[in-house]
């Protein structure tokens, strides 16, 4: 890595480090998250539906 | 013969050469190790080169050709993986200093598979933090070495890009796959979701996770995938039976297909984007596809919704032992969605997994109208920096397990960036994306491309 890159790249990593100085969670991924759920939550759907799922059997642990 | 370096050939081309003996694949792995040496100072692609083991696999792989045993296409092909994938004896740190000097005893089922087909592993490629968002390593687009290559595959779909691999394997929990292949002028197969066990592989999140394989062509995408694809016990989600002959599959007559152009959410924010697109369809049309317009399901918001809390809740519950006692490992980034993901409760996530389910119910009936999807692969070209840019062109198909690919369809000219043509087809329906994109790569020579490494 060159010394320019290197340098602007321990800038982005504080700059990254800096946004969560109030905490572990930043008030607008909070605030994200918490829109996100009320959205799901007053999505409607027939109660015949099911969760999706993925496993199709086999081995296990 | 186009090409003239032997990093520079594709797959297809190098497999050629090997089994006409006019390459051997000791000679193809020194070509890629040198190549490395001299470009991997500015791009950063890779964690762990590991020359000795390639070159020990490289002369095995020599030996049985020598013996008359020709395993297949992939017999002494170099190629890289992303550091989420187990490799025996060899450093697998996902990207993460919560366990970064884990060396694996086993393979990951991958492995083993491009290992039984003679592939020559060169060493392990850059991630974000476990695939996650955040942690995002210092790799460059060799495109442009200011902008980033996307992730979190980003040293997977940079190395293939600047000739340090001849192909590689990347995981999409999101956009992991597509997103950088776009941004990197390659072309790539998300394919449906169990075409290809994860066993071995360090969990982003269950129902969400898919390998893929960074490629420079669609043939390449074909041959990586047929070897790659197949049932596995210990990955429970595979799909069991016998899997397609995908190489069959891109010679396919595409004429009479029809293909839908989405007529909402995949907008394109930068007009070249639009531009090359449009372009495209008239390029597919031009080889007998039919376009019309399609609508989406009307529940888009709450599918990105439910799979977001999905990869939180998933994610979560996969760290959740080692977060018990590494918490400050962990970068502040990946942290934060953790903690998110242990807020949330059983119901909360039972009910985005049944968004899940009226979603892709919807995905699947688009597809009784028509044989494929069209729509730009990115919103937005490689940003500048760091960060990996949007995944939300891509979500979609991964949320609902369906096929989707990326093929290189131009590049903007000011920026020196390439853009990508997004394909998504319903459950198991890769063989059909395969044969599109082949026809667009046989009419046009955007994917013969090199990025030129420079600032």
């Amino acid at each position: 890595m060159g010394v320019q890159q290197e340098a602007e790249y321990k800038a982005f990593l504080e700059l990254e480090r800096s946004r969560y100085r109030s905490g572990l969670v930043t008030g607008e991924e909070k605030e994200s998250f918490l829109e996100e759920l009320k959205l799901l939550r007053s999505f409607r759907m027939d109660d015949q539906v099911a969760p999706y799922t993925t496993y199709r059997g086999g081995a296990g642990r | 013969m186009i090409s003239t370096q032997l990093y520079e050939l594709t797959l297809a081309e190098a497999a050629a050469s090997i089994r006409a003996k006019n390459v051997s694949p000791v000679e193809l792995t020194e070509a890629y190790l040198s190549r490395i040496e001299a470009v991997d100072g500015k791009v950063q692609a890779w964690v762990t080169v590991a020359a000795d083991h390639a070159m020990q696999a490289a002369k095995e792989a020599e030996r049985q050709l020598m013996l008359g045993r020709y395993l297949g296409q992939l017999h002494g092909i170099p190629y890289g993986a992303k550091d989420i994938i187990r490799t025996a004896s060899i450093r697998t740190s996902g990207g993460s200093q919560v366990d970064g000097d884990y060396v694996p005893g086993t393979n990951a089922a991958v492995i083993d598979r491009l290992g039984n087909a003679g592939a020559v592993l060169l060493g392990k490629t850059t991630t974000t933090e476990y695939a996650y968002q955040g942690g995002e390593p210092p790799t460059r687009n060799p495109w442009n070495l200011k902008h980033t290559p996307g992730g979190s595959s980003s040293g997977s779909a940079a190395a293939v890009s600047a000739g340090m691999a001849a192909f590689t394997l990347g995981t999409q929990t999101f956009g992991s796959l597509i997103r950088p292949a776009a941004y990197n002028g390659l072309t790539c197969m998300k394919p449906t979701f169990g075409r290809i066990s994860r066993y071995g592989v360090f969990t982003a999140s269950w129902s969400l996770d898919h390998i893929g394989a960074f490629t420079r062509t669609v043939e390449d995408t074909a041959i990586t995938l047929e070897v790659l694809a197949g049932g596995d016990g210990r990955d429970p989600s595979t799909l069991q039976g016998e899997s397609p002959r995908f190489t069959g599959a891109i010679g396919r007559d595409v004429r009479g297909l029809v293909v839908g152009l989405p007529d909402t959410f995949f907008e394109a924010e930068e007009p070249v984007i639009g531009e090359a697109v449009a372009q495209a369809v008239e390029v597919l049309k031009g080889r007998g596809i039919r376009f019309k317009q399609v609508k989406l399901p009307g529940c888009m918001k709450e599918a990105i919704a439910a799979h977001r809390m999905t990869m939180r809740a998933e994610g979560a519950a996969y760290h959740m032992e080692s977060y018990k006692t590494r918490a400050d490992y962990y970068g502040p980034s990946m942290r934060e969605q953790l903690e998110l993901g242990f807020e949330l409760s059983a119901v909360d996530y039972l009910h985005a997994q049944r968004v899940r389910s009226v979603f892709r119910n919807e995905m699947m009936s688009l597809f009784g109208e028509i044989d494929a999807l069209l729509t730009p692969s990115t919103p937005t070209l490689a940003l500048p920096g760091y960060k990996t840019g949007s995944p939300m062109f891509n979500g979609p198909f991964t949320n609902a397990g369906l096929p989707a690919m990326t093929v290189p369809i131009g590049i903007d000219s000011s920026r020196q960036l390439p853009i990508g043509m997004q394909l998504a087809g319903p459950l198991m329906g890769e063989e059909t994306l395969l044969a599109i994109g082949h026809q667009y790569q046989q009419a046009t020579s955007w994917h013969l491309q090199s990025a030129p490494i420079g600032l």
